[in-house]
């Protein structure tokens, strides 16, 4: 097992430093070392697995912990998990003191500016890509657009909304067996 | 601590030193943050850092997660390093990280461990169904505001329009599509003034 620990970190750690834009760009390549390669998964473990991260509170990168929980227990998942965030984390620390001396310097602003607009276009595309999967039956489209309602219009806590929503879907669905 | 920043650079205008987050703070809004995002944490982010602690400026908000965008790993994992650097140096950017990733592990690993029990329950399965549909509402409710918030110079909303036509219209790969819009939307932004 330890072996296998061990491979498994040395892959993790490389693959986070290409890992730009999240995770779901390695997809693919994670399937490809976890399941076809080394056999420590099955396609239907993985894909199972990735539905309940999504579903789940959290940045989806928990994701890398939950398959190490699968492979090696909970010493798999802190192997993983660290594996995976410490080399971002410190190239994420590195830049911060870039952001913190250069700021405000003239190639550094055009940088900060010139990415505005694809900020907001990609966080509209995910917010597009959201809706659309979670849309899977017309009551959770009304709960989606009740809670774009509220929170544009009266800025209602995302924790209240959350809890309602949570509260209602078990009901709803208690109310339905009746 | 509160003059890390000032010692650094006096001239940085990311300083709000009036509200400036302790450990504590860090942490509990981090925790809080990872809690709350359903669908990702980004909207909740957003919510949490601008509206409820003004920690950041709407404009910050965006051009740091810009840069986040850029780096390996999740995109808000690097914003709750750079928000808890610039405010409580390496121990603030470990204690926000923790943070944010502490509670969903936890959470995520009860749930892994006979995840096919939890997800054959139709009441468990209901309920996370719509509380994914509400954060998927939150996110949609922050983009529109995101959007609303961008200076609307031409420049920027065919930026916008090019993004979201390539990613959620043509169904395109977002690494290829930002590697080849970001160099011309700076180009662009340089030859502005």
């Amino acid at each position: 097992m330890s072996e296998t620990l061990l491979s498994l970190t040395l892959y993790l750690t490389v693959l986070s430093l290409f890992a730009v834009g999240g995770l779901n760009g390695m997809l693919p390549e994670l399937h490809r070392i976890l399941v076809d390669k080394e056999g420590w998964l099955t396609t239907q473990q993985f894909s199972e697995l990735f539905a309940l991260c999504q579903a789940a509170p959290g940045p989806n990168s928990i994701f890398i912990s939950v398959l190490g929980f699968e492979i090696g227990g909970l010493i798999g998942a802190l192997v993983t998990t660290v594996a995976f965030t410490l080399p971002a984390f410190f190239i994420a620390y590195l830049m911060m003191r870039v952001w913190v001396v250069s700021g405000e310097q003239r190639w550094f602003v055009v940088i900060r500016k010139g990415l505005t607009p694809i900020t907001v276009g990609l966080i509209v595309s995910s917010a597009w890509f959201i809706a659309e999967t979670t849309a899977v039956d017309p009551t959770n489209v009304i709960v989606t657009c009740v809670a774009v309602f509220l929170i544009s219009r009266y800025r209602t806590s995302p924790a209240a909304l959350i809890c309602v929503a949570g509260i209602f879907g078990g009901s709803y669905e208690l109310f339905l067996s009746l | 601590m509160s003059g890390y920043l000032i010692g650094v650079d006096s001239k940085t205008p990311e300083l709000h030193p009036s509200n400036q987050p302790d450990l504590t703070d860090l942490f509990l809004t981090f925790l809080r943050i990872g809690l709350l995002g359903f669908g990702g944490v980004l909207a909740v982010s957003r919510i949490e850092l601008v509206d409820k602690k003004g920690w950041l400026s709407e404009q910050e908000f965006v051009e740091m997660l810009g840069i986040c965008n850029f780096l390996p790993g999740a995109n808000v994992v690097s914003l709750a390093v750079f928000v808890g650097g610039i405010n409580q140096g390496l121990m603030g950017s470990v204690v926000a990280f923790i943070g944010l990733i502490s509670a969903p592990i936890v959470i995520i690993m009860v749930l892994a461990h006979n995840y096919t029990q939890w997800i054959e329950n139709s009441y468990f399965r209901a309920s996370l169904s719509m509380m994914a549909s509400c954060g998927a509402g939150i996110i949609v409710a922050i983009a529109i505001r995101l959007f609303q918030e961008l200076e609307k110079s031409l420049r920027y909303l065919l930026t916008v329009g090019v993004i979201v036509t390539c990613v959620s219209v043509l169904g395109l790969s977002i690494i290829p599509v930002v590697m080849v819009v970001a160099p011309i939307a700076m180009f662009l932004e340089a030859r502005e003034k």
